[in-house]
């Protein structure tokens, strides 16, 4: 398989453009995606490959954009809705879980809703209370809704189209953490997008984690190595629906399992995940589930407050040698 | 030898005698065996010490009653079963005439590959795995399924998981094969504080909601008894020294041949435990004296001296030096939690004047020594200081009546004055 | 492809028909709810009928319909099948959503019939979106979109105005203007009360209707509709109109006057047309009745139709969340082991 190596922001942008060359259907609209080349300049240039037909700026109104694209999606199109942070999209919280996810079972399954919001999202850049979230769970929590977190730039690229070729509303969260790395991209996606992925095999601890702490894990799971321990890194990949299977399998072979997620401790898809392992694989666990969570406070602005609030590298290490202590 | 049902349960036209888990006390049901110190073809002597039980009371040596060479091992460590399950088979060197007799027919059809704990046999019920009561130990979700699975009993495995929890890897051992497990050096945690509570929980409820105690007690002048024990003491080296427990514990055996219906056990009827018909009392021959023994960790044993009224007083001495070791060591034999036939409880040490003990079924009384103190007291109208203990007696009303405790309190008592018979 | 205007007596009937059609489907709604056949939320259109039979009248097969959750009138008007409607409203499977919806989630994608949509101001992005649908697609088709006074304090609504006119895109705004959103009046609720002036603001041609009149609003209607189709722009209608019954189902009306109800029954839509009719010698007594009695027997073959449908089984819950071609994947729901 060729790849390239591009940063996952290049990565983002070839996914677009493959999907609007591949579908006349498909445009992107959102905030400054077309003059200002998108907030964080994902769609830097495209303005002026695909004209503005394809590539449209809308004023600062989240609830009425996204809403136009749930109906433009119901219309027979395939809008790409860039919601510039997930902070913002709680503006446009009505029409993505009232209009966007219920459309299809109100009406008896007469219509869908092919609609793809992508935005921003996570903690790093000093950007402070507002601008800083981990919200994936609160649209995992949709029924209705599908939730990807594209942690490779393989995914970065792929999942888009895989969330275009979607009959159903997808949101896609990218966070702005990676946008700078870079990294390989195949030539095609490795697997579905419904499936996590073991990154890193191991045996001893499995390290549960998406999107902007999978590096984080990864790195943890290099440091444990030295330290005899053999950690199994799982990318969720796709938090709505979880692939339950893939999580059980992971744990069921290690029987220990630490969840590693951004968002807020209480409410977290780590609790969610947690209570998974404890439905389907209890009797396979020999320590308790742990999970690394954001200290519970608004992101702050300094970076070593905005840093002490979430998991870092050495807190996993510490985590998997906590619950391999009595090996 | 007392009661123990089936100890040995003769198997087959070759002289082969089952070797079982014994009941190391009345209120023992299922014991652990957790280690086997032989392996088959071992010649063994009558009295040594074949396996390692777990009990509620702690680590106890099995020893083997007839010598010959052990033939099978039918069970493999860890497991727990009840009193009477058939551990293995020895090949006895000389004929025996021992009375057979089958007391415990649950477990008499067992396999080398079958231990007898197999689910799906009716008739082990009892002894299925999931009726093991896990609840006092900690244990992690796998190690429990797998100890299912594999019929591990997980008390008495030391974890080393966050609070002593049996983790994975405490059970890898036992898992990889079992037969390998005789050569390896398994650790099996020491009877915790709160398994030796529950054990005498259970024992002193029993016995209190089943046995009519009655009390009475004599004050007993020893000041004779202390004044020889000085004599006799001072031309010995201090590890020679006599104690005046042993004194008590002599004069006891002595007054015991006296009185024999307060050495003894009081049996219940198995074939009709509801009715009380049945039941009796069988007096015991032998007199082998169950001591107290307050652990350092908490909780406490009660290991007998064997054959007290034969034994001279130095030899009495070292007895209860070496029980009193071996109980805070862990290294009893399991006959010697088992047969005693009467009880002490030796208070005085600790300052109280009187202690009204409860009896330890199917034992019939306990003595109970209180402190030693001086008193004032009128012999030939002269006040004199005299020393004096509290020798008080619980007994088993179904048994004993309040003349007969009464006369023999007041043997003991007079025994006591002339130490120099004992 | 201008819409032309019929103000002869057999078109009228036949509006008065319609009207009076979803008058007494109204009307028996209300009853079957206090018999407990239809339950959750019920907002009757009862004085609002001649928006939807006017409005509907001018429109084409492939032109979008967004509306309210107040939105039996538009059904009806619109094609869908008084049996599929109350069946809706009964909950079983033959209702037009499966049974899935309600009475506030009337759908019939084959009439192009997106709702009922129960979120106030909720329905107008989603009409702007549709029309951007049609103009990129390049089909000639225009949005309606009908909703109350009420959502125009919304955001969404202020967000769909700006885009629609931003974009040129092809809607007809349809603001029903009741003068009630639930209980509160408009003037309580509007620092502009003309909310054509405000719409007009955005940059549209937006103008008031006497929402009491059949014939005004099909006028009126019928000029917008040939507007949007000549220029592909927005355009924007306030039909100025009551609502005879009280919100839902259970409003006690504390919010307004009995007389005040009264003088609006009076000047109803219904009746309106009736009494020119009549003054006009153009409707006898007996045709009434014989109109009321056909609506009467689709009544009664609707409520039978509703009452033999299929209650979906349980087994079908989790049906429609997800489109059936991908959703083979497992969820974190319903796996216990």
């Amino acid at each position: 398989m060729s790849e390239q190596v591009l940063t996952y922001r290049e990565a983002l942008r070839a996914g677009i453009e493959q999907a609007l060359i591949d579908d006349d259907r498909v445009f992107l609209m959102g905030e400054d995606v077309g003059c200002y080349g998108g907030c964080y300049g994902v769609s830097k240039g495209l303005l002026e490959r695909y004209g503005e037909h394809k590539i449209i700026d809308t004023p600062l109104c989240e609830s009425g954009f996204v809403g136009v694209g749930v109906g433009a999606a119901l219309g027979g199109m395939r809008p790409i809705i860039e919601v510039m942070t997930v902070n913002f999209s709680l503006l446009a919280m009505d029409q993505i879980v009232n209009s966007a996810a219920t459309l299809r079972h109100m009406s008896g399954g007469q219509v869908n809703v092919p609609l793809v919001i992508r935005m921003a999202c996570g903690a790093g850049l000093q950007l402070a209370a507002q601008h800083s979230h981990s919200w994936e769970n609160f649209y995992a929590h949709i029924p209705g809704l599908k939730v990807l977190s594209p942690a490779t730039h393989t995914d970065a690229k792929h999942m888009l189209i895989q969330a275009l070729a979607d009959p159903d509303p997808v949101v896609i969260f990218e966070h702005v953490m990676l946008l700078n790395t870079r990294g390989d991209v195949l030539e095609n996606s490795e697997v579905s997008m419904e499936k996590a992925l073991v990154r890193q095999q191991g045996t001893d601890v499995s390290l549960i984690t998406y999107g902007g702490s999978l590096h984080k894990a990864l790195s943890a799971a290099k440091q444990l190595k030295k330290l005899n321990i053999s950690a199994e890194v799982l990318d969720l990949r796709c938090l709505r629906p979880l692939d339950t299977k893939a999580i059980v399998a992971s744990v069921t072979k290690t029987h220990r399992a630490i969840i590693i997620d951004e968002a807020w401790l209480t409410g977290s898809l780590a609790g969610e995940i947690s209570a998974i392992i404890m439905e389907q694989a209890f009797w396979h666990l020999d320590a308790p589930v742990k999970r690394l969570c954001t200290v519970e406070v608004p992101i702050p602005y300094p970076s070593h407050l905005e840093q002490a609030a979430l998991p870092q590298v050495e807190q996993i290490v510490t985590a998997a040698q906590n619950i391999m202590v009595a090996r | 030898m007392t009661s123990t049902p089936s100890d040995k349960v003769k198997s087959s036209v070759a002289e082969l005698e089952d070797i079982t888990m014994p009941s190391l006390g009345a209120d023992m049901t299922e014991g652990t065996l957790t280690q086997w110190l032989v392996k088959e073809g071992d010649k063994v002597n009558s009295g040594d010490i074949i396996a390692v039980l777990e009990t509620q009371k702690g680590a106890i040596d099995m020893e083997v009653y007839s010598s010959g060479t052990i033939t099978e091992i039918l069970v493999e460590p860890v497991i727990e079963v009840p009193v009477g399950t058939i551990l293995a088979r020895i090949a006895l060197a000389e004929p025996s005439n021992k009375i057979v007799k089958s007391v415990v027919p649950a477990v008499d059809k067992v396999n080398e590959t079958s231990v007898p704990v197999v689910e799906t046999s009716p008739v082990n019920k009892q002894v299925n795995v999931l009726d093991v009561k896990i609840s006092d130990v900690k244990a992690s979700p796998i190690a429990r399924r797998l100890a299912k699975e594999q019929q591990i009993n997980l008390t008495g495995i030391i974890g080393n998981g966050p609070q002593g929890a049996i983790l994975l890897n405490d059970l890898t051992p036992l898992l990889t094969d079992k037969k390998q497990l005789n050569s390896k050096k398994l650790k099996f945690a020491g009877t915790t504080e709160q398994n030796m509570r529950n054990a005498i929980a259970v024992a002193m409820t029993k016995s209190k909601q089943e046995i009519p105690h009655f009390y009475l007690s004599v004050e007993v002048d020893i000041t004779s008894a202390q004044q020889w024990l000085q004599q006799q003491n001072q031309t010995s080296p201090p590890e020679d020294h006599v104690i005046l427990l042993a004194l008590l514990l002599k004069a006891l055996a002595n007054s015991l041949v006296k009185y024999p219906k307060l050495n003894g056990f009081y049996q219940k009827d198995i074939s009709q435990s509801d009715l009380p018909q049945g039941d009796h009392f069988e007096q015991v021959s032998a007199i082998h004296i169950g001591n107290v023994i307050s652990l350092r960790q908490g909780g406490l044993v009660v290991p007998a001296i064997h054959d007290v009224d034969k034994l001279s007083i130095t030899e009495l001495m070292q007895g209860l030096r070496d029980i009193t070791e071996r109980s805070r060591s862990g290294h009893l034999r399991s006959s010697e939690l088992m047969d005693a036939t009467v009880t002490v409880t030796n208070m005085g040490e600790r300052g109280a004047d009187s202690v009204f003990g409860i009896i330890y079924p199917p034992q019939v009384a306990i003595l109970g020594f209180g402190k030693v103190r001086d008193i004032v007291k009128v012999v030939n109208d002269d006040m004199v200081i005299a020393q004096v203990l509290t020798l008080s007696l619980s007994a088993d009303h179904r048994v004993i009546d309040g003349m007969l405790a009464a006369k023999f309190l007041n043997y003991l008592a007079k025994k006591l004055q002339k130490p120099e018979c004992l | 492809m201008k819409h032309k205007l019929h103000l002869d007596r057999t078109y009228l009937l036949a509006q008065l028909k319609k009207m009076l059609r979803i008058r007494h489907f109204e009307e028996k709604c209300a009853e079957l709810y206090a018999q407990e056949k239809i339950r959750g939320f019920l907002h009757l259109y009862i004085g609002e009928e001649a928006i939807a039979v006017g409005v509907m009248s001018t429109l084409c097969a492939k032109d979008n319909i967004v509306a309210t959750y107040r939105e039996h009138g538009h059904a009806l008007a619109r094609g869908l099948s008084m049996k599929s409607i109350l069946a809706e409203m009964y909950g079983r499977t033959n209702g037009c959503s499966r049974g899935r919806g309600g009475s506030m989630h009337l759908f019939d994608k084959s009439q192009h019939f997106y709702g009922g949509n129960a979120i106030v101001g909720g329905g107008l992005p989603l009409a702007v979106g549709l029309a951007m649908a049609n103009k990129k697609q390049e089909q000639q088709a225009l949005t309606v979109c009908f909703f109350g006074e009420g959502a125009v304090a919304e955001g969404e609504f202020h967000e769909a105005m700006n885009l629609a006119v931003l974009w040129q895109l092809p809607v007809l705004f349809i603001c029903e203007n009741n003068r009630y959103a639930m209980g509160t009046a408009l003037a309580l609720s509007e620092s502009e009360t003309n909310i054509a002036k405000k719409a007009s603001s955005y940059g549209m041609t937006a103008v008031q209707v006497d929402g009491m009149n059949v014939v005004d609003i099909e006028a009126a209607s019928s000029k917008a509709v040939d507007q949007i189709r000549e220029t592909n722009k927005p355009y924007f209608l306030e039909c100025q109109s009551y609502r005879f019954r009280g919100h839902s189902s259970f409003d006690g009306q504390l919010y307004r006057d009995k007389a005040e109800v009264k003088l609006w029954q009076e000047q109803g839509p219904v009746i309106r047309l009736i009494t020119w009719l009549k003054d006009n010698n153009r409707l006898e007594d007996k045709e009434i009745s014989s109109i009321e009695a056909e609506i009467k027997d689709e009544i009664q073959a609707a409520i039978t139709f509703a009452e033999q449908g299929e209650w979906e089984p349980i087994s079908d819950l989790t049906k429609d969340v997800y489109s059936p071609a991908v959703s083979s994947t497992n969820t974190s729901q319903g796996e216990q082991s």
